[in-house]
């Protein structure tokens, strides 16, 4: 049995250097699950302890935590040290150059060992990267796959550095057992996410839908996720100026129910994301397989949501106007809308298929030798 | 030591018992230069112009520097060459200037009026020296054009790959040395001078030349390029197999993938790696029971397309 081993970047606010339990569901959490269930091996997620529990443990059933005493980089080659003769792959989430002497260090325990990178980072972010300093160069080549999470950023690294950059997107994988065939779609548009954070940039879903409302009298808007305090204010000011929205513009707070969740993709027909970055979104993954047609700013991954248009329309970042004209076109064409939603669903099964992905992954890694 | 010796129009190189002949201007068949083996003067007597030019040119030469006789056999052996074929001639001489030059600069035109002496040097003698090409040197790095000179005299017994690759095929290059480097050992016939030294006279043959080639950042690209483009093409025939032997195929592929981002930034195309990159995913996914055919063959073209292209 094959050892992966994913171990945290250090200092990290969001996890405290270690992983939190939402994490368990996304690609750090999902890619070492299918390792272990699909292709064997041991899987064990190793940082800092951040959450007091984590309930998620039971859906990616086999994968180990494994908490380190302190949030250090000595901590982190200790652990290596310790556990490098069962450390047949180590997988590091994040292109920080600060990993250096893991790698360092694993691959003088393990020169027949594999590592794994997987950037997951949006263009901006690896625009700032010292890609042609020495250290940073021995990094990438320390790595044996390197992935970019979409298209454009898998673009623009090969173009880039100087090293092979393969695409492992961020699948969805479906752990509820959801049905997709059950539920009619309604005339929502939907969003979700953390709400009012500034990258959401979910004020402009909100105005564009306030310009064509009245002209799409039976559609509303689902801001499905955690409204951000510093974004209560607007949100009164918003109902105050907008009064005849109030029952057409909801906000579902967090779902912490998966399968509920995925209940709303299935509902609604259109998804909407209006963020001014992102790498490739989990939510997107999570709307095309349920189906919606995509309505999305133009982040990096806008050409993968979208399969090029064959599922969806792009809009520029910041442009209420945009987005509103798109409303009011899209929101009136059935045919579009249902057309885009079958194409969402079947690219997604294509494309996003978190089964399909980590088999290419477990392919890229062993070749032949792939269990 | 060895001594240079005349006898009737041939000169040669005795060591001990051994003599070799260095360049015979007695015998008309060989002589294809301008310069007549013999002719008629007014008075209808024999006169031999190129024995007398060879031999005055040799006397000179050795009676300026008495010891530089690695040098004159060096010039008796170009003089041979000059005789055996009536080519354009160039010769580069490479490092300090000498007396040596001029006289080589002189005769050379007289045996084909195109013929040339080209001088790498960091420093110019004084004074206008029409018949001599000066080229200069910068630093350790020989910027030399590739297949240019005919001749090469060299002064130091490490050739820089520069060098070797500015002779034309079939061409020679002369150093002095106790001993050639081990790669030319067996290309290089040796002169005997001394007890240590020798002149070496090097025939860069095509296939010589090729093996420096790809000693070079352009002839390793070249190689990798090649390389690469090898293991593309068997995608037709491999897809035919069907499946069969798909895992080593992909395994070339992965590997041509690291040679290909090795030497991506010499490349021309922006976009190829990408592409390289694409027809790998295409082909593990056929592998693994996710794609087209259809696919992949399109990648193909567009990938072949690119490669050509850089």
């Amino acid at each position: 049995m094959r050892g992966a081993y994913t171990i945290a970047h250090g200092g990290n606010p969001i996890n405290g250097g270690g992983w939190n339990n939402q994490q368990l569901l996304k690609d750090c959490g999902l890619v070492p699950y299918l390792l272990h269930k699909n292709h064997g091996f041991r899987s064990v997620l190793v940082g800092m302890k951040f959450d007091a529990a984590y309930p998620y443990l039971e859906y990616v059933r086999g994968v180990e935590l494994d908490f380190l005493p302190k949030d250090t980089l000595q901590a982190r080659l200790a652990y290596v040290d310790a556990h490098a003769a069962d450390m047949d792959l180590l997988i590091l989430y994040g292109a920080y150059l600060d990993y250096l002497p893991l790698v360092e260090r694993y691959r003088s325990l393990r020169p027949d060992g594999k590592i794994y990178l997987a950037t997951d980072m949006n263009i901006a972010w690896a625009d700032r990267l010292p890609h042609e300093e020495p250290a940073y160069k021995k990094f990438l080549h320390s790595c044996d796959v390197i992935s970019a999470s979409c298209r454009a950023t898998q673009k623009y690294l090969a173009a880039k550095w100087s090293v092979p950059v393969d695409l492992i997107r961020n699948g969805w994988y479906n752990f509820f057992g959801v049905k997709f065939d059950d539920v009619p779609k309604e005339n929502i548009i939907l969003t979700v996410g953390r709400i009012g954070s500034n990258q959401k940039q979910n004020h402009v879903l909100l105005e564009a839908f306030a310009k064509v409302a009245e002209a799409l009298p039976d559609w509303s808007v689902r801001l499905v996720g955690g409204v951000e305090e510093s974004f209560k204010p607007y949100v009164e000011k918003y109902f105050a100026a907008h009064e005849n929205l109030r029952g057409r513009v909801t906000f579902t707070g967090l779902i912490q129910d998966k399968a509920a969740l995925m209940d709303e993709y299935k509902r609604a027909k259109i998804f909407c994301l209006t963020s001014n970055f992102e790498g490739a979104p989990n939510v997107a993954a999570e709307a095309l397989f349920g189906g919606d047609y995509i309505i999305t700013s133009a982040v990096d991954a806008a050409g993968d949501l979208t399969d090029e248009g064959n599922c969806g329309v792009v809009f520029p970042i910041g442009n209420v106007d945009a987005l509103a004209e798109i409303f009011a076109e899209v929101c009136r064409n059935d045919k579009l809308i249902s057309d885009g939603g079958r194409n969402a669903a079947d690219y997604a099964r294509k494309q996003f298929d978190a089964d399909k992905i980590v088999a290419r992954l477990n392919y890229l890694l062993y070749g032949g030798d792939a269990t | 030591m060895s001594k240079l010796q005349s006898s009737k129009g041939k000169y040669y190189l005795r060591d001990g018992d051994r003599a070799t002949l260095l360049l015979d201007v007695r015998t008309p068949l060989l002589n294809k230069s301008c310069l007549h083996s013999h002719r008629l003067d007014k008075q209808g007597n024999i006169e031999y112009p190129l024995r007398t030019t060879v031999n005055e040119a040799a006397k000179r030469i050795f009676l300026k520097t008495p010891v530089s006789m690695g040098e004159l056999v060096a010039y008796l052996r170009i003089f041979a060459r000059l005789l055996g074929k009536p080519q354009v001639h160039h010769v580069l001489r490479i490092g300090q200037w000498s007396p040596l030059d001029e006289e080589l600069a002189q005769i050379l035109p007289q045996f084909n009026p195109a013929n040339k002496l080209y001088c790498l040097s960091a420093t110019r003698p004084l004074g206008r020296m029409p018949s001599v090409n000066f080229l200069f040197a910068e630093g350790d790095e020989y910027l030399l054009p590739e297949e240019r000179f005919d001749t090469i005299i060299f002064p130091d017994s490490t050739l820089p790959l520069e060098v070797l690759l500015a002779v034309k095929p079939y061409g020679r290059i002369y150093f002095i040395a106790q001993d050639a480097q081990e790669a030319l050992r067996a290309h290089a016939q040796a002169f005997p001078l001394t007890n240590q030294f020798s002149l070496f006279e090097l025939e860069v043959s095509p296939q010589l030349r090729q093996e420096f080639k790809q000693l070079t950042p352009q002839g390793q690209l070249d190689e990798k390029k090649s390389a690469i483009a090898d293991i593309i093409a068997k995608l037709p025939a491999v897809l035919k197999k069907k499946n069969s032997r798909l895992d080593e195929y992909i395994a070339e592929v992965i590997h041509a993938e690291k040679l290909l981002a090795e030497i991506f930034p010499e490349l021309h195309s922006e976009t190829v790696k990408f592409n390289f990159n694409l027809l790998k995913e295409f082909l593990i996914d056929l592998r693994l029971g996710n794609g087209s055919v259809a696919r992949l063959s399109r990648q193909y073209e567009i990938l072949t397309q690119d490669l050509i292209a850089c």
